[in-house]
């Protein structure tokens, strides 16, 4: 893992004093709301609907059970006894108070933790495929690289007032399990013909009220030149985007506009300008950085494990997590678990102190001390000895985390909505927990397979309902709760962009619709379809007629 | 005028008040002063800006709510419940004494994480 290096070091503590005295000139008055608010998002710190909100980093989403410990520590200390995993691989707490965050982001700097550059208009925590590291299909492990665009864009001193956020993701596999498409620059590694390594840019995805799936920029930059190229199209949109309209602040809005072909050039322009400069990343940095990320020690293992082939066998329930939740490791006798922070009827991404404590020992006795936090609101175990699967699924059990529902109906992603957002126009989790209800059958969810549905209380999106198989947007109707459901949205490779299906269904009738739309799916599908695959085979018209019966009499 | 009462976050902890009869800031929409008089209104904004000022609480409006005769006070939109009793969804930091809100459809049930605060 990544160890904070001097410079690291200074620059945090010297943040944090810098924050401690600008709490200390709004609690004295010296500072005005208005003045203090820019500075606060710097550090992460919301005023939320009921209180402060603090956004913790978790760069690409890897960190310790040292630095998970100190998290349960915050959870008990300074908030109300959980923390919440959000869609960015960050962590917030709900409940701190001001006059405690100083020296709560003084905790968090001992284990090397921060909420800088989690909130303003500036370039946010840098995230990267979860199974970085420990799957076979990358080409290289994405955090390196995540780890050197942290470095460059943390404090650069250039970007530090953009028009508007500026979110980077870097994966380096054909599956997307990144959201890269929908990043304001996404980088995807790839090895040219010569087996050297470079950056596909994809540049102007976004969710939010304006959904747009990013563009290829450039095929190829190498590794060298990644910096230069990231800094051009920085500039470029620093440059030209809009600042007139908040709505259109983002780097997509510039791409939508400008076109894709003149902005490349705009950018390719720039980058000559500057690509030979001292942004040009040298073999020997990357290679420190590398260093790093060095597999942990793993030992020479065969690939069959007797004794796990056995507890599959004599557990149906332990085979049921496995298939649903484990997955190929690329060192032979080693699996990639991921951990479901969706157990029935509870918040999406919610973890209690008392959990994240047991989590951090368990990544100790079983992932070489080292945890992944996913876009999907769930965590990751990178590294874990198949013979030891099943004694880490009975402690998980412990803890009430061993639901075997990574990627079913139930996996939701759903962002605080109205329960904790003050932007939120409708209430997510409620609605969350009904649908985890309403399907806790596991035999049902295995049968409907993967099906990847997301809520988002306001039309920001942080719930990616956009992306959701099946997304859910709350809207306000005369004070009411209402929920308008999109289809056909994929965040992954396959990305797509879900079209909105009909009027929105009341909060009463929501979950109704969307088993409707379920069970039309199981009548339709054929053999191992996908929810996803079948909506694209048959198109919005068959769900249309199921939903609003009414419009089809109307018609006749 | 419909009825109103004026609401804040203070300063030091971000916590949901109230602007109470007596000029205090109370935690509970319960103990809030219910205006109906427009120039009574007016008035108290001006004393909840001053407490702005006084580095109590930050970004005071006003919330239309109606008022029971058993003195149940109750903001008229969702949005405004929501805040004025706590997060629907984690029982522990919700108002309990308020019907139907953490109960709001049958096949809901609070969460209770037995949470310290």
């Amino acid at each position: 893992m990544y160890r904070y290096d001097e410079f690291d070091r200074s620059f945090v503590n010297e943040r944090v004093a810098e924050f401690r005295g600008q709490v200390a000139r709004r609690m004295s008055g010296e500072m005005s709301e208005e003045e203090f608010r820019p500075l606060r998002l710097m550090n992460g710190l919301y005023l939320q609907l009921h209180a402060y909100m603090l956004r913790v980093a978790i760069p690409y989403g890897t960190f310790s059970s040292v630095q998970m410990r100190k998290l349960a520590h915050i959870a008990r200390t300074y908030d109300r006894g959980y923390g919440h995993f959000t869609t960015r691989q960050n962590i917030q707490f709900n409940w701190p108070k001001l006059e405690q965050v100083p020296v709560l982001l003084a905790e968090l700097a001992d284990v090397e933790m921060h909420a800088i550059q989690t909130s303003g208009n500036c370039i946010r925590n840098v995230t990267a495929d979860p199974y970085a590291g420990a799957v076979a299909d990358e080409v290289d492990d994405s955090r390196i690289w995540a780890e050197i665009v942290r470095q460059w864009s943390t404090l650069h001193p250039e970007f530090t007032y953009l028009g508007r956020k500026f979110k980077i993701a870097v994966s380096a596999s054909d599956f997307d399990r990144a959201v890269i498409r929908f990043h304001d620059i996404g980088l995807i590694i790839k090895r040219n013909e010569a087996g050297e390594i470079g950056f596909q840019v994809w540049v102007g995805g976004g969710l939010g009220r304006t959904p747009m799936i990013a563009k290829v920029f450039n095929e190829f930059v190498p590794q060298e030149d990644l910096l230069s190229y990231l800094e051009a199209v920085l500039r470029v949109y620093n440059m030209y985007g809009r600042r007139d309209n908040k709505y259109k602040a983002r780097i997509k809005i510039l791409v939508h506009e400008t076109g894709l072909e003149e902005l490349r050039a705009q950018v390719d322009a720039e980058w000559q300008e500057i690509r030979n400069s001292s942004l040009k990343v040298p073999d020997y940095e990357i290679e420190r950085i590398r260093s790093y990320f060095a597999p942990p020690p793993f030992e020479k293992l065969d690939a069959v494990d007797r004794g796990f082939e056995i507890k599959k066998f004599e557990n149906p329930e332990f085979a049921r997590w496995v298939n649903g939740n484990v997955v190929a490791h690329r060192q032979p006798g080693y699996k990639i678990v991921n951990i479901s922070l969706k157990p029935e009827g509870l918040p999406p991404g919610d973890v209690t102190a008392d959990q994240m404590e047991e989590l951090a020992d368990l990544a100790e006795t079983y992932s070489f001390d080292e945890i992944r936090a996913t876009h999907e609101q769930n965590l990751v175990f990178a590294h874990v000895k198949q013979s030891e699967l099943f004694e880490l699924w009975q402690e998980l059990g412990e803890i009430g985390l061993a639901m075997p529902n990574i990627g079913k109906v139930t996996d939701m992603i759903a962002c605080p909505g109205l329960d904790y957002c003050a932007l939120a126009n409708a209430r997510a989790i409620p609605l969350a927990q009904r649908i985890s209800r309403r399907y806790a059958d596991l035999d049902k969810q295995f049968d409907l397979g993967e099906l990847k549905l997301k809520i988002s209380g306001c039309i920001n999106a942080c719930g990616h309902h956009h992306v959701g198989h099946i997304g859910l947007l709350g809207v306000d109707r005369r004070g009411e709760e209402y929920y308008q459901i999109t289809l056909g949205g994929s965040g992954a490779e396959d990305a797509a962009i879900g079209s909105i299906i009909g009027p929105a269904f009341s909060s009463a009738d929501v979950v109704d619709a969307i088993e409707s739309v379920i069970s039309l799916y199981v009548e339709l599908r054929d053999d191992n379809e996908r929810f996803l695959d079948t909506y694209r085979r048959v198109g919005t018209a068959p769900f249309k007629s199921r939903l609003y019966p009414e419009k089809l009499d109307a018609a006749a | 005028m419909t009825q109103q009462v004026i609401t804040a976050n203070r300063l030091n902890d971000g916590l949901v008040v109230f602007l109470a009869s007596d000029g205090c800031w109370a935690d509970s929409i319960l103990d809030a002063q219910v205006l109906s008089d427009d120039t009574e209104l007016d008035k108290r904004l001006t004393m909840a800006n001053a407490a702005e000022q006084a580095k109590i609480i930050v970004g005071p409006y006003a919330i239309e709510v109606t008022e029971a005769e058993d003195g149940d006070v109750r903001p008229v939109r969702f949005r405004e419940r929501i805040r004025a009793y706590g997060p629907s969804t984690h029982a522990d930091f919700a108002r309990q004494d308020v019907p139907g809100h953490l109960r709001h459809l049958d096949d809901v049930s609070p969460v209770y994480f037995n949470g310290v605060g």
